[in-house]
């Protein structure tokens, strides 16, 4: 025990306590800097970001790991904290020397001029990243690299993982991005008092998005949140119902039934459920907008499907103006023989088919349904001119011939218009 | 008036009019039977082993000679993108099988489906344009399985024959316009025996085990694709194994549904038969 108590022991003892001290402080530090240094990257990569464009900017963001870009967020919260509130901002979740870094940058950024519109310029980044899939090209995956921010990831970020699938068949699992919930947050950093028409744009274009290339783990979210900032908006009611009748549809419920079959879990209703959630969006978006043909139209479908034929027949038998576009038209004519046909009353059943098949003549659902009907009455000898588009060859068939075909896709049509539309606005922004 | 002809010379053991079509009418009925016993047809059975009722009316039966009367076998086959590759290799094989299988007067037709259904082959005895479909067959898009199967019931004409429909599908409907129920409906009426064919994608899908079961068909499950050409074939020689009774109601009422039932009498079997048909006004 002699030796304990030597001045060199002690001297040791000293040295070692002070490197055990030393190691948070130097992991701390290196955290704060690479917090820091990450706010730059992404300031640089939202001033430069060109809307619509595969950009470096688009690349560097996109090449974050859900989990990096959610342990930003802190510092990107600060940063408009700083913008908005002045110097005086105070973030408890930073250090005083990260807040003093926070600031200076701020004071010098770009943001500083029009904090909301540098807030628009950064959704539409996360909304490029994801609207173009950048997050999963293969370049992107491999030049990825873990662990850019070590900090506990902010909530407004949240894990996503979802299942994936192909005509009903489930693939297997994927995990969001968060470049969505990652736009949402900073549009909400800077909400301004009144509506703005081009945050509206900002979700609508997104929502259209999601439809189109059948994102529905992110509408959801998307939708709920856009109508929490828009509560009135007969688009973003009306894309509500769109996203509870897909799935409704056999194709995401065939998928459902794959996923639980193999013990998976999956937060969907049942096609009955969804149907039901969709009547209710679509009569509210009929509310805000009674003129809206297509919610009335969709309306009618979900509820001749859900066995209301009387109201859907109500509902389908009022004619679509002239300024609406043939493929409503269509619609309309197509669900009106269905619910015709549910009430008995088989002769309007055909003629609105027969008024399908006018409307699209290579269409081939109307068709399908007046074969049945055929077959059904005994006037098989009209069959055969019937049924004459399906005996083309397959190369004849476009996609387009029968809109039935696309009906899932819902606003998603308007996906890329609706796009350009807010790159154009977002873009002039930046000018 | 030919067709009329053939099927009433092939009736054993009693004179019983047919109508011309051989359509569901009040004066002349046939049904299409499958007796088997612990999965095995039972074979050898005379008009006097069965029992048929009609509306719960016990109707006098003759047995027609199943195998003078020719076949018309229409092929409903998916070619959705998920049989890319071998197992639409496969898929050819074994339909090019069932239609080489079949006997010169027999008639063969090919439905196939996508998202779109294309009929690609009209009812014929010429093998040659149905074999050159099937090698043109492309696996693409998703798959409308009850659109399928509904132009391959609109488009069976008993006319020429006993109507099989042989289904094939390895995975279930995602895309089609008509639901079960406009199905059902037509299946009551078409005189078609549905017989299906499904891998494991397919077979929780209660579409066709109710359809097939109404037409007095079945659903034959494989672990893979590579085993349809044995499912084809069997389905062919179980449906040659099927006697047809037929015979003119009397006591019911004439005109809409007629529920009817069959039994063989004295014997443990199943029987597999179309559960009613529809009589014309």
């Amino acid at each position: 025990m002699s030796g304990a108590s030597s001045p060199m022991w002690r001297r040791h003892l000293a040295l070692l306590i002070l490197m055990l001290c030393a190691i948070p402080l130097v992991s701390l530090r290196a955290q704060e800097s690479a917090g820091i240094a990450g706010l730059g990257r992404w300031l640089r990569a939202v001033e430069r970001h060109v809307p619509g464009e595969v950009d470096e900017s688009a690349i560097v963001v996109a090449s974050w790991y859900r989990r990096d870009l959610a342990s930003l967020f802190p510092y990107i919260r600060a940063y408009f904290d700083v913008l908005r509130l002045g110097p005086a901002a105070a973030r408890k979740t930073l250090s005083t020397e990260e807040m003093v870094a926070v600031r200076t940058i701020a004071v010098a950024s770009p943001g500083q001029r029009n904090p909301l519109g540098f807030a628009k310029r950064a959704a539409t980044l996360h909304a490029d990243i994801a609207m173009f899939g950048i997050d999963r090209s293969p370049a992107v995956m491999a030049y990825r690299k873990r662990g850019m921010v070590r900090r506990p990831p902010d909530a407004s970020i949240p894990e996503r993982t979802y299942a994936t699938g192909v005509d009903g068949q489930y693939q297997g699992d994927g995990e969001s991005e968060g470049h969505w919930d990652a736009g949402r947050t900073i549009l909400d950093f800077v909400r301004p008092e009144t509506p703005d028409p081009q945050i509206l744009l900002w979700y609508r274009a997104g929502t259209a998005t999601m439809m189109a290339h059948g994102n529905y783990v992110e509408a959801l979210p998307h939708l709920r949140h856009a109508l929490s900032i828009f509560p009135a908006d007969a688009q973003l009611l009306f894309s509500s119902g769109c996203l509870y009748e897909v799935l409704a549809s056999r194709r995401i419920q065939s998928m459902v039934r794959r996923v639980q079959a193999a013990g998976g879990q999956v937060a969907v209703e049942n096609e009955e459920g969804n149907l039901d959630r969709a009547g209710q969006w679509y009569r509210r978006a009929l509310q805000s907008d009674r003129n809206f043909t297509e919610a009335r139209i969709r309306l009618g479908r979900v509820l001749g499907e859900g066995g209301k034929s009387k109201e859907a027949v109500s509902l389908l038998r009022v004619r679509t103006t002239e300024t609406d576009p043939a493929l409503l038209a269509y619609y309309r004519a197509l669900f009106l023989g269905d619910v015709e046909d549910a009430i008995g009353d088989l002769t309007a059943a055909e003629a609105a088919y027969r008024e399908a098949s006018r409307l699209f003549p290579r269409a081939q659902s109307p068709r399908l349904s007046l074969a049945l009907l055929a077959v059904r009455t005994g006037e098989r000898q009209t069959l055969s001119s019937v049924l004459a588009p399906l005996r083309e060859k397959d190369s004849g068939v476009s996609t387009a011939d029968d809109p039935w075909w696309s009906y899932g896709l819902c606003t998603g049509r308007d996906a890329e218009p609706l796009a350009k539309e807010l790159r154009q606005a977002i873009g002039e922004l930046a000018r | 008036m030919r067709a009329f002809c053939c099927f009433a010379l092939l009736i054993a053991g009693a004179a019983v009019p047919l109508a011309q079509t051989f359509r569901s009418r009040a004066d002349a009925v046939r049904v299409d039977v499958l007796v088997a016993q612990n999965g095995h047809p039972v074979r050898g059975l005379r008009a006097s082993d069965f029992e048929l009722r009609d509306e719960g009316v016990l109707q006098k039966i003759a047995l027609a000679d199943v195998d003078k009367i020719p076949l018309s076998v229409v092929l409903v086959l998916d070619s959705s993108a998920s049989l890319a590759g071998q197992p639409m290799e496969f898929l050819r094989s074994a339909a090019g099988g069932l239609v080489n299988a079949l006997t010169p007067p027999d008639r063969a037709a090919l439905v196939s489906f996508n998202h779109a259904v294309a009929i690609r082959s009209e009812p014929s005895t010429d093998r040659g344009p149905i074999l050159s479909e099937l090698e043109a067959l492309e696996a693409k898009s998703t798959t409308s399985l009850i659109d399928g199967v509904a132009a391959g019931l609109a488009f069976s004409d008993p006319r020429g024959g006993r109507v099989l429909t042989v289904v094939f599908s390895d995975g279930v409907d995602t895309s089609s316009w008509l639901g079960p129920a406009s199905v059902f409906k037509v299946a009551d009426r078409a005189d078609a025996v549905v017989y299906g064919v499904v891998t494991e994608g397919g077979r929780r899908d209660s579409f066709l085990p109710k359809l097939t079961s109404a037409t007095g068909g079945r659903v034959l499950e494989i672990p893979s694709v590579d085993k349809l050409s044995e499912a084809f074939a069997s389905v062919l020689d179980e449906f040659r194994t099927r006697y047809i009774l037929a015979y003119t109601p009397t006591g019911v009422p004439a005109p809409g549904w007629h529920k009817i039932q069959v039994t063989v009498k004295g014997r443990r079997v199943t029987v597999d038969a179309r559960r009613g048909y529809f009589a014309a006004q």
